[in-house]
């Protein structure tokens, strides 16, 4: 059995989906977080599991065919504007929000809605919309788009909460359910983590200048980016000497934990600003509405 | 049935003003008759619902579409969730595939609009019927095929395929008759939608394959509007038969004719049934109550003696070839429940139609000083177990 060319459908039943624990929770809160719907852009990664190797055996009589390798789109993060029909226009062409990067599209593997108290079913804009989106996505090339629909509802009395979503593949011209594996820590999940590899580069150091030339001015701020104030020469100091100085190392180690510490307040102070501006836009879409 | 019905959950909260005002809109002036379902809120406050359930009627049935507002965010374009039988109903991809989407409403949607919802309504109907059409058209079915091409351009009709899991599939046509304006046939008609008549014909479908066996008869059915019914019956209509190699291009001329004489008939009884109400008045003295429009009910009160009962009267469309039906009422003796006593339904006393007005309620006033010597008496016995 070859791999089918990319223009073929994948049957459903043949693409595994899987999303991280940590992924699903951040996802089920936004889209209950929100004051109304929302929707946005699922990212991860698709590949082709190779197949797990055939279980040794002592009997080799059952010349087992070599199972084909699965496609498998595993997500990993999502983007979202907290707002409804924020990725199409009123006929479901995709269009990036303004906000987000000119190329969200490059590694997003599908998007997702949320409709509160809403049949699990795609709506007529998310059909349209998986269609436009799989049309400019380039990864959707090889792989079909995934779609997530979630459904967040509250009993009367705010004692529970309940999320129900639902996954679905564009096979065709069709949205068609598939499962969702979420994915845990633990040997249950040891296949996901085997089938890892890292894709970020090694991180970037200066190389060592050449006699008579200072470290130029882009070099000292590409290290500030990891830990103010450490010198270059410093760094070079640390990644020249064979012994490796353990102090400089752990000052390299506190300055890098203390430049942690200062994004994360400045993430709080806007954090709480941009919740601040959202309360006052609330308030002004009230209004526009006539439900003050 | 009300086109306007109240929604069903009188616990939800109240609509975004928004979107009551587009709801309000399309049921106050949509010729079709939508009835609202469940109302709900999608907020997360859930203080003003925004999302409803919609019973549009489509192929003498109803589809029940799920219409999505946001009410925090009014300014985007309502989204709609079709029935779970239709997937390949899919109006906005079509759109973007034909690049025919300015044509659409939600193109310029203006959530201050009143005409919004309705605008969405009819568009979304329109391509439903649409297609429906397609979806029959490619039917393997010769006959099917040919009742297409001869009937399809007929104004108004509806085609649909009819899914079941046991039978073989079959195809569904709603048929429009009479065009005619029937309100127009009723003096002060208070029919707020225009009424119609349809023929339901269902065709089995049989696989081209076996072109030798003649094709089985469809399954015919005369369908009204409900209002319709305080005029006239099409249960009563006897259909002419189908014969066999017939097709509808045939049928429906035959048909149209007997159910016009049918319909005219209807109406004129509406002028003898109120010339016997007219003719109460000499005799019974004037009516309590009278159905003014249709003339199909009258009420009087009468007395005997020390004896007073009302006597209602229920006219039947075929009067008078029918009676009427009489119920007498008393209005001295109540039950244990404080309702007053009632006579069965009587329908059994002389009549003849060829008698006129006149004459019709003189034999009444004769049966009657008979008869209510028997409801005393019935009256009578039905409290003494009580003493």
């Amino acid at each position: 059995m070859a791999i089918g060319d990319t223009a073929t459908p994948v049957p459903a039943a043949a693409a595994k989906l899987s999303i991280s624990g940590a992924a699903l929770a951040a996802l089920l809160h936004r889209c209950a977080a929100a004051a109304a719907d929302c929707d946005g852009l699922l990212y991860g990664r698709a590949g082709h599991v190779p197949a797990p190797p055939a279980a040794l055996s002592d009997y080799d009589d059952r010349a087992a065919a070599p199972p084909a390798p699965a496609l498998s789109i595993s997500v990993s993060g999502h983007c979202s504007l907290s707002h409804p029909s924020s990725l199409s226009d009123p006929l479901g062409h995709f269009h990036p929000p303004a906000d987000l990067d000119s190329s969200p599209s490059l590694s997003a593997v599908g998007f997702f809605s949320s409709r509160r108290r809403a049949p699990l079913r795609p709506s007529m804009r998310e059909l349209a919309l998986a269609r436009s989106l799989s049309a400019t996505l380039a990864a959707c090339a090889t792989h079909p788009l995934l779609f997530i629909l979630v459904s967040p509802s509250v009993s009367p009395n705010l004692s529970t909460h309940s999320y129900d979503y639902r996954a679905f593949l564009l096979l065709g011209d069709r949205l068609v359910p598939a499962s969702l594996g979420v994915v845990n820590v633990g040997p249950g999940f040891r296949d996901q983590y085997h089938t890892f590899s890292a894709e970020s580069p090694m991180p970037w150091l200066p190389a060592a200048p050449a006699p008579g030339h200072a470290h130029s001015i882009g070099e000292q701020k590409a290290v500030d980016e990891m830990v103010d104030g450490f010198g270059i020469g410093r760094l070079q100091g640390v990644l020249g000497s064979a012994a490796g100085q353990a102090a400089e190392m752990d000052g390299m180690y506190a300055g890098m934990l203390r430049k942690l510490e200062k994004l994360a307040r400045e993430v709080e102070t806007s954090n709480r600003r941009v919740l601040e501006q959202e309360n006052r836009n609330l308030v002004l879409r009230f209004r526009y509405a006539g439900m003050e | 049935m009300s086109p306007s019905a109240a929604p069903a959950s009188t616990s939800s909260p109240p609509l975004a003003p928004l979107v009551d005002v587009q709801l309000k809109y399309l049921l106050s002036h949509s010729k079709l008759p939508i009835r609202v379902g469940q109302i709900w809120s999608g907020c997360r406050n859930g203080r003003h619902a925004d999302r409803f359930t919609l019973s549009i009627p489509f192929c003498l049935d109803y589809v029940h579409w799920d219409f999505v507002y946001n009410a925090l965010t009014p300014k985007v374009a309502p989204d709609v969730v079709f029935g779970p039988d239709d997937e390949g109903f899919q109006p906005l991809v079509d759109y973007a595939e034909n690049g025919n989407g300015d044509k659409s409403c939600l193109a310029r949607w203006d959530c201050r609009d009143p005409k919004g919802l309705i605008a969405l309504v009819h568009e979304l109907r329109g391509l439903y019927i649409e297609y429906h059409k397609k979806r029959v058209e490619v039917v393997d079915d010769a006959r099917v095929v040919f009742e297409l091409s001869t009937v399809l351009s007929k104004e108004g009709i509806e085609v649909c395929m009819v899914p079941s899991a046991d039978r073989p599939e079959e195809v569904k046509f709603a048929v429009p008759l009479l065009d005619l304006d029937l309100a127009k046939l009723v003096p002060g008609c208070p029919w707020k939608l225009p009424q119609k008549i349809h023929l339901q014909v269902i065709f089995p479908i049989s696989r081209s394959s076996n072109y030798s066996s003649i094709p089985s008869a469809p399954r015919l059915k005369l369908i009204s509007t409900p209002d319709l019914k305080s005029l006239f019956s099409v249960e009563d209509v006897k259909l002419p038969p189908w014969s066999n190699g017939m097709c509808l291009a045939e049928y429906l001329p035959a048909l149209e004719d007997s159910l016009n004489n049918l319909v005219v008939e209807a109406s004129a009884s509406i002028g003898s049934r109120r010339r016997f109400i007219e003719a109460l008045a000499p005799t019974f003295g004037r009516p309590l109550e009278a159905d003014p429009i249709f003339c199909r009910r009258a009420t009087i009160l009468s007395i005997s003696g020390i004896f007073s009962f009302l006597v209602h009267f229920a006219i039947p469309l075929q009067f008078p070839k029918q009676q009427p039906v009489l119920t007498l009422q008393s209005s001295q003796h109540c039950n244990a429940d404080g309702t007053p006593i009632t006579s069965p339904p009587i329908n059994d006393y002389p009549w003849s139609p060829r008698w006129d007005q006149v004459e019709m309620v003189e034999r009444i006033y004769d049966f009657l000083t008979d008869e209510c010597q028997n409801f005393r008496k019935f009256c009578s016995d039905a409290i003494t177990p009580q003493k």
